[in-house]
């Protein structure tokens, strides 16, 4: 356990991709501005951290919880992946609403949004990654 | 057939107006000897040239009607503790890797390249595995009646398949074969992380538009999208012995580590060499180079005087 906590900390002061957004996700829109932010509220931010780390102990204890779901959540609505985002909901929203109009299964072409979704991905992934394997053993 | 026909009638007469031109020009210039080897070399050049345009105008653009989907999503690239030059696996990670094999990938995946041996010293000490080995029954050697028993595992026996033959299998698993994992890291574009992603890659739902067919579940990382394993790890699926919490992403982590061990067991021995190669190498390189600057010593100091004679 201690090892893990001392990781997370280590692992704390270089990182900030996908921590971030949620912490201040109001003020900023890019990532340039992330950066500084970070930098101000570095001290600030190791406090809180400390915190949300007793929180996870605590949750493991109990029953193991992955915090793989949350990074990507977090990442899926940064700033960062915004845009992927907002396309695959627009598709998503567009191929439900034809899915619902008479003569659907009858179309030659039935639109997909595997594309879409790939990029959200790949984004998500990106982002997520350095984070998660930091943050597991 | 167009663009072939045309290509083929261009190319003759090219090659045909080039060498009746240059032969009319160069015969009245100089002799015909030169001219014809030189029109010979002329129209091989362009003979050859053509054809390679040719090649490449026919074979060079292949048309891939691939979808993306079909193609599969790339994983990303995940910074593993044996990625460096000379990062060793992460050995507490492979042993917890192997419980995750035992418990949940075992029931369908055979890994049979890997003997009980192999672990010790890897993720177990010997004694450990040959209790491990122990659970398991193989046959033994005929009896005096010629009857084959059975007698628990020994190290030297390899890691039970879950179904004897491949009809086994796919008979279990409404025809899909559930593959062999002994090499699966490096049978796979994108090695430990694809495995790892296509591990953790299974969304809620498919994204809209998707159609899976019958007893396939979606994942974007298997090309196609449709894949015969459902979701296997969750969180708190198996127990760790050294209190590490086996969420669903620890837990693939751990196992792709210990199949990437399985794929390559001489990988951390094989970075060892590899420095010991760079030291060696360096150091003849270093050798040589003091070798020549004393050889070259009494060469490189000389002075060379010139004494004119006393007249």
């Amino acid at each position: 356990m201690r090892n893990f906590i001392t990781e997370f900390f280590e692992a704390i002061v270089p990182a900030v991709k996908a921590e971030e957004p949620e912490e201040d996700d109001e003020s900023e829109n890019e990532p340039a501005a992330d950066e500084e932010a970070v930098e101000d509220t570095e001290s600030e931010n190791e406090v809180e951290e400390e915190e949300e780390e007793e929180n996870e102990e605590e949750e493991e204890e109990e029953e193991p919880e992955d915090i793989m779901p949350k990074i990507q959540t977090r990442c899926a609505n940064s700033s960062l992946c915004h845009e992927y985002k907002h396309h695959f909901d627009e598709c998503v929203e567009r191929v439900t609403k034809a899915s619902e109009e008479p003569g659907y299964q009858d179309l030659d072409y039935k639109e997909d949004c595997v594309e879409e979704f790939f990029h959200l991905s790949h984004c998500v992934n990106e982002c997520t990654a350095p984070t998660l394997f930091r943050a597991l053993k | 057939m167009v663009n072939r026909l045309s290509s083929s009638q261009l190319l003759k007469r090219i090659s045909s107006t080039i060498s009746r031109g240059f032969s009319s020009s160069a015969a009245k210039e100089s002799g015909s000897e030169v001219s014809r080897n030189a029109r010979a070399a002329i129209v091989a050049t362009v003979a050859t040239g053509g054809l390679a345009a040719w090649y490449v105008h026919l074979y060079g653009n292949p048309i891939k009607a691939v979808t993306v989907a079909e193609h599969g999503l790339h994983p990303a690239s995940y910074p593993w503790p044996h990625n460096g030059w000379l990062d060793t696996f992460d050995h507490a990670s492979l042993r917890r890797g192997f419980v995750v094999y035992k418990e949940v990938c075992a029931a369908c995946h055979s890994l049979n390249l890997v003997a009980w041996r192999t672990l010790v010293g890897v993720t177990h000490t010997a004694d450990e595995v040959r209790a491990l080995a122990e659970e398991y029954e193989y046959d033994s050697e005929p009896n005096d009646e010629g009857e084959i028993e059975k007698r628990p595992g020994k190290l030297s026996d390899y890691i039970p398949a879950p179904y004897p033959n491949e009809e086994a299998a796919r008979a279990a698993n409404q025809g899909a074969l559930p593959p062999d994992l002994s090499l699966i890291v490096k049978a796979r574009h994108g090695g430990c992380d694809y495995v790892f992603s296509l591990l953790t890659g299974y969304p809620d739902e498919a994204p809209a538009g998707v159609s899976i067919a019958s007893g396939l579940n979606y994942n974007p990382y298997f090309p196609g999208g449709g894949i015969a394993m459902a979701r296997v790890l969750f969180d708190g699926l198996v127990e760790y012995d050294d209190g590490t919490p086996a969420t669903t992403s620890q837990m693939a982590k751990d196992v792709t580590s210990f199949l990437n061990w399985a794929a390559e067991p001489e990988h951390d021995e094989r970075k060892k060499i590899g420095l010991k190669v760079l030291i060696i190498t360096g150091s003849l390189w270093a050798i040589s180079l003091w070798v020549k600057r004393f050889k070259w010593a009494p060469i490189k100091t000389r002075k060379i005087l010139y004494k004119p004679p006393k007249v």
